[in-house]
């Protein structure tokens, strides 16, 4: 679904990403790790086509992010680190925006936006503009507007930041659901215990270079997911080069 | 701690007027040099602003100076001009005073930190105390400068000038901070807060506007009259009356009382404001609560959901549309007036015998028209949001179109609305007429299309504020400017040149081709280099 080959991405002199390749499977759920800075966002935003890079190339669903940009949208969702949305806009009418982009008939976003407010608890903030919503509204927001297209593959970046606990249980819920249909949700997170539990696949990147990659039990053997990530780390530490 | 935050909000305004944009997207020997570019340019366009302004106010004290000073009313001289001063430095400031006093958005932040709330109020009184002394010295040092061209002048009454014009501010903000904090209030709980906003802006504006074109004639009867209305200002500005005295006969007595009125009600206020700082500035912003009821969602096409986005962006803010589409108001007003005041309207074109009265109309409808810069700064206006429209599957092509196209869409019929009316009153022909709407609409074509060309030349993410994207940006500046000058140039060719030799409607057919391909280029730069620039954008 989701296929990233020698990726490179820089900002002046920086490679942020540096020769990074990953695949994910219909159905994945996969969990992308890193310390701060360590190229997690950049790529992220290389698959949804925000960021442009210099090398490699990335595939949504066999089609080329470079060649056909739109194609790729259109099946897929991003979710960002810091939901910043219209603020001069209500809740509604951002749903009903991003729902008039893909192109989505009436009865199917009546449908979905109904379903999903209600499953997140937001239903009765619909009408309120935007800027009136808390950090935790936004994300809700955020998340349903990624949703109402049923994206075949759902990028997120900190997905989990700023949630409840029950919108944190239902978004998971929703994650599981959507792999069992067999869509491909490709996730960043600081919460290892979250991905740890969650996942099929895991990927720990570091100063922008995959470290290892594969199934959550290759990765982390017997040991917890916290202490292979710490373990990189520390290796890090002591060989800088 | 005072000094450290005195000098963090003097960072933040300079920052705000001088901050060279687009660094990082050059070499730091670029950057360094457009960053110097832009700030020299600045400096100049403010000198010219202050200077303009200033002789303006200069040649209407020189008026006044003389006869009243004949009369025995130096103080109403000066009184006079600090009503002036006052006036000007509460419109100037009153909604700086509400942003920067009440509304900071670093507030909380400052609030959780180790800092005396009095000290917050004293940095940001410090600078709002400049801010406000610089629009104010624009009348003040014309006063004084008349005064001295007139009369010469004592090193004590420069002194005196000097300390006066110091506590100006003060006295402006005893007015200004009690109503700042009326507007806090309503702006926490007022329902339409947009709509109301942009009325009594609009309402004030005209105000504001008659005044500056009555100005003279204001001035001629208070000086010729100035006997009645001396007492009138005595009773209704009695702090400005003992500063007229202070400095017409260089009293220290008449200071010391101008002092006091100024110093004493500034201090209740501050002291007021110390007391309830916390309170006003933590102010939760609870406007009445909307209660969704679902309704049948009406799927619209993509370039109509696009446009539709632009359209509710521009009228949920009242800045944006004061500043964006300030020349709808007088394509709508102006073509009224016309109704009522032909005669001037006709000894008005009777001076420009180059242009017949059609193609001035046209000439003039199109450069109103240029004024409006809804689009100019609309790219810039993504500002965090940007990743929502690059993550969506549309492309860039049609983006930048939906913002010219909404901008087209909100001016066309006020343009329509001036050259019909125009084209009445004038009894132009049936060709005439067809120029009248066509060439004014096809410059405000250009003008939308110019907007989104030059923003993505100029394109700025890095707002706090709306305002700044809008109101202190190259791109709005620079796109009026192109604007105007695209659209008028030809007229002010044919006058000065061709006037004698090209038949107006032959001119008119010219101008016709000449917009058609301006339009044409933009459209086609923005489908081709411009989509490539938006997509390289983040």
């Amino acid at each position: 679904m989701l296929r990233i080959e020698h990726l490179t991405k820089s900002y002046g002199d920086k490679k942020a990403v540096d020769d990074l390749s990953l695949h994910i499977l219909p159905g994945e759920l996969y969990a992308f790790i890193g310390h701060n800075g360590a190229g997690k966002t950049t790529t992220i935003k290389c698959c949804c086509g925000i960021l442009q890079f210099e090398a490699g190339d990335i595939f949504v669903d066999g089609m080329s992010v470079r060649e056909k940009p739109l194609a790729c949208k259109q099946v897929m969702a991003y979710l960002p680190d810091n939901p910043d949305l219209y603020e001069f806009m209500s809740g509604v009418r951002y749903l009903n925006f991003v729902a008039d982009i893909y192109q989505i008939p009436r009865e199917a976003r009546e449908e979905r936006i109904a379903r999903y407010a209600d499953m997140f608890d937001i239903t009765a903030d619909l009408a309120q503009p935007v800027g009136d919503y808390s950090h935790g509204m936004k994300q809700k927001l955020a998340l349903i507007s990624a949703l109402i297209h049923e994206p075949k593959l759902l990028i997120m970046d900190e997905p989990f930041v700023g949630l409840d606990p029950t919108a944190s249980y239902q978004m998971k819920q929703v994650m599981r659901e959507m792999c069992s249909r067999g869509s491909s949700i490709f996730f960043s997170t600081h919460v290892l215990e979250v991905a740890e539990k969650l996942c099929d696949k895991v990927a720990i990147i570091k100063n922008g270079r995959l470290v290892v990659s594969g199934s959550m039990e290759e990765v982390k053997g017997q040991e917890s997911l916290e202490d292979v990530f710490l373990e990189l780390e520390g290796n890090h530490a002591e060989n800088p080069d | 701690m005072l000094r450290i935050l005195i000098k963090s909000r003097l960072d933040a305004l300079l920052y705000a007027y001088f901050h060279p944009r687009n660094k990082k997207k050059k070499s730091a020997y670029n950057a360094k040099m457009s960053g110097t570019g832009q700030i020299i340019m600045l400096c100049l366009l403010f000198a010219y602003v202050f200077w303009a302004l200033m002789q303006m106010f200069y040649e209407v004290f020189l008026i006044m100076c003389r006869p009243l000073l004949e009369n025995g009313m130096g103080w109403f001289y000066f009184s006079f001009g600090g009503v002036m001063a006052f006036g000007f430095g509460v419109i100037c400031s009153l909604l700086m005073v509400h942003k920067q006093l009440y509304d900071a958005r670093d507030n909380d932040l400052l609030l959780s930190m180790p800092v005396k709330p009095r000290d917050i109020l004293v940095s940001r009184l410090v600078m709002l105390w400049v801010q406000t002394f610089a629009f104010e010295m624009m009348i003040l040092l014309p006063l004084g400068f008349a005064y001295m061209h007139e009369m010469g002048t004592t090193v004590s009454g420069v002194i005196l000038f000097i300390v006066t014009s110091l506590l100006f501010p003060l006295l402006t903000f005893v007015f200004t901070c009690p109503v700042g904090w009326v507007l806090q209030l309503l702006s926490t709980h007022a329902k339409r807060k947009t709509f109301m906003t942009t009325l009594f802006s609009i309402i004030f504006l005209i105000l504001y506007m008659y005044f500056i074109m009555r100005l003279n004639s204001i001035v001629t009867l208070v000086t010729t009259d100035s006997r009645t209305f001396a007492p009138v200002f005595k009773r209704a500005a009695y702090p400005l009356y003992f500063y007229g005295k202070a400095l017409a006969g260089q009293s220290i007595s008449d200071f010391l009382i101008f002092a006091l009125f100024v110093i004493v009600p500034f201090l209740l206020i501050f002291l007021l404001l110390c007391r309830s700082f916390i309170r006003l500035a933590t102010m939760k912003k609870t406007g009445a609560r909307i209660r969704y009821r679902q309704k049948r969602m009406e799927p619209k096409q993509l370039m109509r959901a696009l446009m539709d986005r632009e359209l509710l962006h521009f009228t949920s803010s009242s800045m944006y549309m004061l500043n964006g589409a300030m020349g709808l108001l007088f394509l709508v007003i102006l073509p009224v007036v016309m109704i009522f005041r032909m005669d001037a309207v006709k000894a008005f074109a009777a001076q420009m015998p180059g242009l017949e009265i059609w193609l001035l109309a046209s000439a003039g409808i199109s450069l109103i028209s240029a004024m409006n810069i809804i689009s100019a700064p609309s790219v810039s206006l993504e500002g965090k949001n940007l990743w929502i429209i690059r993550s969506m599957p549309v492309s860039e092509k049609k983006i930048l179109l939906a913002k010219a196209a909404a901008h087209i869409t909100v001016c066309t019929p006020p343009v329509l609305f001036a050259s019909a009316v125009t084209a009445v009153l004038f009894r132009t022909s049936f060709p005439q007429t067809i120029f009248l709407i066509l060439l004014p609409l096809l410059s405000n074509v250009m003008t939308g299309l110019v907007g989104v060309v030059v923003n993505l030349q100029f394109p700025r993410f890095d707002w706090i504020s709306e305002t700044a994207a809008v109101k202190q940006s190259m791109s709005t500046f620079v796109s009026m400017l192109v604007s105007v000058i695209g659209a008028v140039l030809p007229y002010l060719l044919y006058l000065f040149l061709f006037s004698g030799a090209v038949e107006p409607e032959l001119f008119a057919v010219i101008v016709l081709f000449y917009l058609a391909g301006l339009d044409y280029w933009c459209y086609h730069y923005l489908c081709t280099k411009g989509a490539a620039k938006f997509s390289q954008l983040s």
